[in-house]
């Protein structure tokens, strides 16, 4: 297969200029991928990713796969083009919030940095958020993964499904292991990042989902996906990857990074648990606030912080931040353990808005 | 075969993390910056456009 010479290949480094009303796709990924018609159709999405790493979803079995079945999705089309009417230009740039800091920069005379993929997300959110209509749920329901239903599909091969939650809204509508998903909603289903488009699209319940799948060389079975209530939402673990959380509050004040595997017995500490070493104590921008909040309660950079109102098993910083986001309330006292100069004090702060 | 490793390898080095600059020194696929002429170009020539996001 020459891929290269059956494509058109363009790489988009940069935001700026690219119409979000024909390009979508999860935009907080670093790793993205439209197999698509130039009139604006896309065939299939590519780009996954999970709470682990940015890789764990992707494979170069999946993608050579699907650039070699969109070739023929793109023949049958071509055949008989379907081109959705078409909708206004949007681009990122003229959304008001971020109009006005590149208009701001303009002005000072600085050069406009590049405008990463995430960007498109911290903008929509920044304008649903001055016309008082953002919604937290909407925010963590984005792009639900195939678990949200209860899936959970081969990576090199992600139409096969590799097992079903049992009792899940999956289980629920007949789908087993090694049954092929071909079609969710509207959408034909070749890549896992095409589920979460059909899923994206779904409200975030009461919802029904149609679903076509395969059992072993058996005719297409159709059935109905019944999701509940709040089903879309992304607990603190399944969230914290996206750069969208940093946006949430309240915030802790300050981040770091982990202490090493290799430092944690010299500091004396157990080799699981929290132990986060306070790199910056924000000082910056709305919420430096925060950071002054922490400051009095006498927290201080090299700080390693060992529990924060008792829990101490996160997984990362990420999910730490997350975590805080999701579950403090403003007013709330919380108390943080941490370790300075080999002896552990108690602090305590009245969480901010 | 020669021209389908290309792919395979240059694609593979869009995936990773350290390697976008490997990716165009491999020279193989030859990567448009311009979205929209690339898609102008993949609709005279009927091709289909892969748009990678970085």
């Amino acid at each position: 297969m020459d891929a290269a010479a059956n494509y058109v290949p363009v790489r988009v480094l940069d935001m700026i200029g690219v119409d979000l009303n024909v390009y979508r796709f999860d935009y907080d990924l670093t790793f993205a991928v439209l197999l698509m018609n130039g009139d604006g159709t896309i065939y299939h999405r590519y780009g996954s990713r999970n709470s682990a790493n940015a890789s764990d979803r992707l494979s170069m079995t999946s993608l050579v796969r699907l650039l070699r079945e969109t070739l023929a999705d793109h023949a049958a089309y071509t055949a008989q083009p379907a081109p959705k009417p078409a909708m206004p230009r949007r681009v990122v740039e003229e959304i008001p919030p971020l109009a006005r800091k590149i208009a701001r920069r303009t002005r000072e005379g600085k050069k406009q940095e590049c405008i990463h993929c995430h960007t498109v997300n911290d903008t929509e959110r920044d304008f649903e958020r001055e016309q008082k209509r953002w919604s937290r749920e909407a925010t963590i329901g984005m792009w639900p993964r195939p678990e949200k239903i209860g899936l959970t599909l081969d990576r090199d091969e992600p139409r096969r499904v590799l097992a079903v939650a049992p009792d899940s809204a999956a289980f629920r509508a007949g789908i087993r292991e090694g049954d092929r998903i071909e079609r969710a909603g509207e959408e034909q289903v070749r890549s896992e990042a095409d589920l979460q488009w059909a899923l994206e699209k779904a409200t975030s319940g009461p919802a029904e989902v149609a679903i076509e799948y395969r059992r072993g060389e058996g005719p297409p079975v159709r059935a109905v996906i019944q999701l509940k209530e709040g089903w879309k939402l992304a607990s603190e673990l399944e969230f914290s990857w996206r750069a969208s959380m940093w946006e949430l509050r309240p915030r802790p004040g300050f981040g770091g990074r982990e202490v090493a595997p290799e430092k944690r017995a010299g500091l004396g500490l157990a080799a699981a648990g929290m132990a986060l070493e306070v790199t910056y104590i924000v000082d910056w921008g709305d919420d430096a606030a925060t950071g002054e909040n922490i400051k009095k309660a006498g927290l201080r950079k090299g700080d390693v912080v060992l529990s924060v109102a008792g829990k101490s098993d996160f997984a990362s910083e990420l999910h730490f931040q997350t975590w805080f986001r999701y579950t403090r309330k403003p007013g709330e006292r919380v108390e943080f353990e941490v370790l300075r100069d080999g002896a552990r004090r108690k602090l305590e702060i009245t969480v901010l808005q | 075969m020669k021209s389908s490793l290309f792919v395979i390898c240059t694609l593979a080095s869009v995936l990773t993390d350290a390697s976008l600059a490997a990716g165009e020194d491999a020279g193989s696929i030859p990567w448009r910056s311009d979205l929209e002429a690339a898609r102008k170009e993949a609709l005279r020539a009927s091709k289909p456009l892969l748009v990678v996001f970085r």
